[in-house]
């Protein structure tokens, strides 16, 4: 009766201690779960670099809107490769991205990382809306206060990336609109 | 019980159809039911394991949709679901458990799914209900319950069993008929054995045989069966063999007995007393002069064939054996339908019960009837023997065996002095040698001889005997004995030699009497008549009488005297006899008679059979002549005389038959009919001389035939017979004749 009783409060005290934690997560945090998934449906080009473990590079250019929720993706593992997290300021060099983010106040260098991007085999991802059209590969819109995204393919094929049909079926595909 | 009792009663046949068809069909119908278990369960586990192919499906494509949580894009690979119709209701869960998409089949209304466990569970009696876990690279999303209905399955399983319980009711048909048609190797010879037993049975007949179809136990049972049967027949044959035997032992022995019976004039009987009845044998029959079977074998039966004489003492004796145990053996008499009478010897034992009771008499019959005429035959020769008359008799050697009283009588020998000595003895010496060896020849020759002797008696005295003796022979003709009979004819000769003389005298005297009388019989009867003629006219009424009284006095005299001339002269100096138709004797009297039968009126009818006989024609004239004018003579008055002459041959004689309608005889008087002068009636009636019958009789005795007379009474007329001899030689010519 006792045992009973005891196991019956140890059940409710922890439902009580995960009550926090089932808090609905922040758009950001969301779009940091979502790039760290989106990245696992993408398949590199093989890199020169005989380690073939090294590290997934994602690059944030712009600033950063995640704040501390890309803690939350930092070294977790993609496809044998772990998540490196750096912060890019506007000068600097893209070549060792593997991801990059191109936060909202990025938007003047988006031509130059279209170009850069070309053959690079690096996956370009926005939050701005109309970015895809302007050859960004991923970009995330909310839709019905939920996190969407949609790809621009032909970007993506010119950098010489593979993106997942399974991922492709998630998401909206946009054409490019030619400048 | 009854279904019992009906199952050990069925054919064969019918047995091993039932076993049969019971046991392949709980065969089929157990092969049956574990087909459809396995199928159920491989159906089950063939939709377990599809469900499940199905939920990891769902679950891999939908694990990116919830990677990036959305809810439409789940829903839509879900909807995928709808090519699959027994799927009726699906659900993703996330992590925490909460719904994240739900497909539900067009018109189902859902349940609330219970909480998912992984793996499959029932989900009501028509659903199934399989849930997966979603991962994602070993990352755990969530899970997908998919839920089926099985209602489909179910179809599916009732489809595959009606397939199998049709096809097992297939096979079980073929595998009746099979077994009906293969039960056939079995049932057909046990049928062929059972049928040949029934026909054993029914006709006795052990020459039937089983038709042999194998080696098996039903072949090894016709075959002992065959064998069986054959044993019996062997058996069966020798039985027939050996009553056959018996019987045509029975039959010899029987035959043999009824031979015996017969040869010995012996008889066998059984009588039961309880019953009366009595068991003849043939013989026994014969002997009592029954017919077989003639009527029924009782003891009076057998009483009424003794003689009436004996019947008391049979009776008698019969009794005393049956009630004073006295043994039964006794003579008596048997008289015999046909009035002859035969002796018999009976001998019996009597048969008792305990409380000793006759209950059966056990006998023989032996007809005597030879022996006790042999006995009498004995006793009359040893009578015979005798006699007056000496006599010899010796063996074939001619040495006396026996002499009788009579011989000692005569010769003065006794039988003692004479036996085993030769009757030559005797002999007086007075016959030469020549006249005994004529004897003797004539003796050899002719087997007997007879003589007059001349023989010497013990005390010298020569003496006359007539002598006779006869040879006795054997059936080989061997002489065996002589018999000599001799009389001593010393005073006979003398007698002899006056009969002789005194005979001769008598037929001159007779001769003389009646014919030297008749001349002055005649002169009488003559002068009486002159007389009477020449007193005519003097002669008163009464006187002329008196004349005519002496004239026809005379004249009868004459008559006798003629008729005594003829009696005397009858045998002796007639013709002698010969050859003569008799018929024409018979016509030469009747034109003799024919005045006489004119006279009477009378009708004469003449029949029969009319041959040659051998006699003297004068005398069978007047033999005729005196039956038929007799005849004539003797009517009554106004009656007219019918007369019948018949013929007759009869076997070794002729019968000459004369009857007439007149009237008739005095029974107690036809003695006298055929003597001399015997007259019936008066002369005042009917003339005669009282000698025609006496001639009559004279002439028929003289042929060594006979004369009888034979009448009804007095006025119902009366029949002469005379039988005549008919030597045989003359039966033939008369057949010739008459044909």
């Amino acid at each position: 009766m006792e045992i009973l009783t005891l196991r019956l409060l140890c059940g409710m005290l922890l439902l009580l201690a995960m009550t926090p934690a089932r808090a609905a997560p922040s758009e950001y945090e969301l779009k940091a779960a979502f790039i760290y998934q989106v990245a696992r449906f993408v398949e590199w080009p093989p890199t020169p670099e005989p380690k073939t473990s090294a590290p997934l590079r994602l690059c944030v250019l712009g600033g950063n809107p995640f704040g501390a929720a890309l803690d939350s993706i930092r070294n977790k593992p993609v496809n044998e490769r772990r998540l490196e997290v750096s912060l890019l300021d506007l000068n600097s060099d893209t070549g060792k991205c593997a991801i990059l983010f191109i936060a909202a106040p990025a938007e003047r260098h988006l031509e130059r990382i279209k170009a850069l991007s070309s053959g690079a085999g690096m996956l370009t991802i926005g939050d701005t809306p109309g970015y895809a059209q302007r050859g960004t590969m991923i970009n995330f819109f909310m839709e019905n206060s939920k996190v969407r995204f949609e790809i621009n393919l032909e970007a993506s094929r010119r950098a010489g990336l593979k993106i997942s049909s399974q991922l492709l079926k998630l998401a909206r595909i946009v054409q490019e609109e030619t400048p | 019980m009854r279904r019992n009792t009906w199952f050990r009663d069925a054919p064969i046949k019918r047995k091993l159809l039932w076993i049969g068809l019971l046991t392949s069909g709980f065969a089929l119908l157990l092969i049956s039911l574990i087909l459809t278990v396995k199928d159920i369960a491989e159906w089950r586990d063939r939709t377990i394991v599809e469900l499940s192919t199905y939920a990891r499906v769902i679950g891999a494509n939908a694990a990116p949709a919830m990677l990036f949580d959305d809810p439409r894009a789940a829903i839509e690979i879900l909807s995928a679901l709808s090519a699959k119709p027994d799927i009726v209701h699906a659900v993703i869960y996330d992590k925490q458990g909460r719904e994240f998409a739900t497909y539900v089949a067009p018109g189902h209304a859902p349940f609330p799914l219970p909480p998912a466990e992984i793996g499959a569970q029932p989900f009501g009696f028509d659903n199934l209900l399989v849930s997966s876990r979603i991962h994602y690279k070993h990352e755990w999303l969530g899970s997908v319950t998919v839920e089926s209905d099985l209602r489909g399955l179910y179809a599916g399983i009732l489809h595959s069993m009606a397939l199998i319980f049709i096809a097992a009711f297939l096979v079980f048909l073929i595998s009746a008929f099979l077994f009906a048609r293969l039960q056939k190797i079995i049932v057909a010879p046990i049928l062929d054995i059972t049928g040949v037993m029934q026909d054993v049975i029914a006709e006795q007949n052990f020459l039937a045989r089983v038709e042999l179809h194998g080696k098996d136990e039903v072949g090894m049972l016709a075959a002992t069966f065959n064998v069986m049967l054959e044993y019996i027949q062997l058996r069966d044959e020798q039985l027939a063999a050996h009553r056959e035997q018996l019987e045509t032992e029975v039959v010899r022995r029987t035959a043999r007995l009824t031979e015996a019976q017969r040869i010995a004039h012996l008889g066998d009987w059984e009588w039961d007393i309880a019953s009366n009845h009595l068991d003849w044998s043939d013989e026994t029959r014969r002997i009592l002069g029954l017919m077989p079977q003639q009527f029924d074998a009782t003891y009076s039966s057998f009483l009424l064939t003794v003689h009436p004489d004996d019947r008391q003492n049979v009776e008698t004796r019969t009794r005393e054996a049956l009630e004073q145990n006295r043994p039964f053996n006794m003579e008596h008499r048997i008289l015999l339908p046909d009035g002859s009478v035969r002796h018999v010897h009976k001998q019996a034992e009597i048969s008792r019960d305990r409380q000793g009771k006759p209950v059966r008499m056990l006998g023989t019959v032996q007809d005597i009837s030879a022996q006790k005429q042999a006995e009498q035959e004995l006793r009359i020769a040893a009578t015979a023997f005798e006699t007056q008359e000496g006599m010899i008799i010796t063996d074939a050697n001619q040495n006396i065996l026996r002499v009788n009283r009579a011989f000692t009588e005569i010769t003065g020998y006794s039988a003692a002095e004479v036996a085993g000595k030769n009757p030559r003895l005797l002999s007086s010496g007075r016959q030469s040698a020549k006249f005994y060896s004529a004897m003797w020849q004539n003796i050899l020759h002719a087997g007997s001889w007879k003589g007059e002797i001349w023989n010497q008696r013990k005390n010298g005295e020569i003496f006359p005997e007539y002598l006779t003796i006869t040879a006795v022979k054997d059936r080989g003709d061997n002489i065996t004995n002589y018999v000599a009979t001799f009389n001593d004819i010393t005073a006979g000769k003398a007698v002899e030699e006056e009969i002789r003389r005194s005979n001769i005298d008598l037929e001159q005297f007779s001769y003389a009497v009646s014919h030297d009388m008749r001349q002055p019989l005649r002169m009488i009867s003559s002068y009486l008549q002159l007389l009477e003629l020449g007193l005519a006219g003097q002669l008163d009424h009464e006187k002329r009488d008196y004349f005519n009284h002496a004239i026809d006095g005379a004249k009868r005299i004459d008559q006798m005297l003629v008729a005594l001339l003829e009696y005397s002269r009858a045998g002796r100096m007639g013709v002698s006899p010969a050859w003569i138709e008799s018929r024409a004797v018979l016509d030469e009297a009747l034109l003799f008679l024919q005045p006489t039968l004119a006279e009477a009126q009378a009708r004469l009818s003449i029949a029969g059979d009319w041959p040659r006989i051998f006699a003297g024609h004068d005398e069978m004239l007047r033999l005729i002549l005196n039956l038929i004018g007799n005849a004539a003579k003797y009517r009554i008055a106004g009656r007219i005389p019918e007369i019948t002459v018949t013929g007759e041959i009869l076997r070794n004689e002729w019968l000459l038959c004369v009857a007439d309608n007149g009237v008739g005889i005095i029974p107690d008087q036809i003695g006298r009919l055929f003597q001399v002068f015997q007259r019936l009636h008066s002369r005042e009636i009917y003339e005669g001389t009282g000698i025609g019958l006496a001639l009559c009789r004279k002439i028929a005795e003289h042929h060594k035939g006979r004369i009888w007379a034979e009448s009804d009474g007095v006025g119902l007329g009366s029949k002469f017979y005379v039988a005549l001899p008919l030597p045989r030689e003359q039966k033939m010519s008369t057949r010739r004749e008459s044909a």
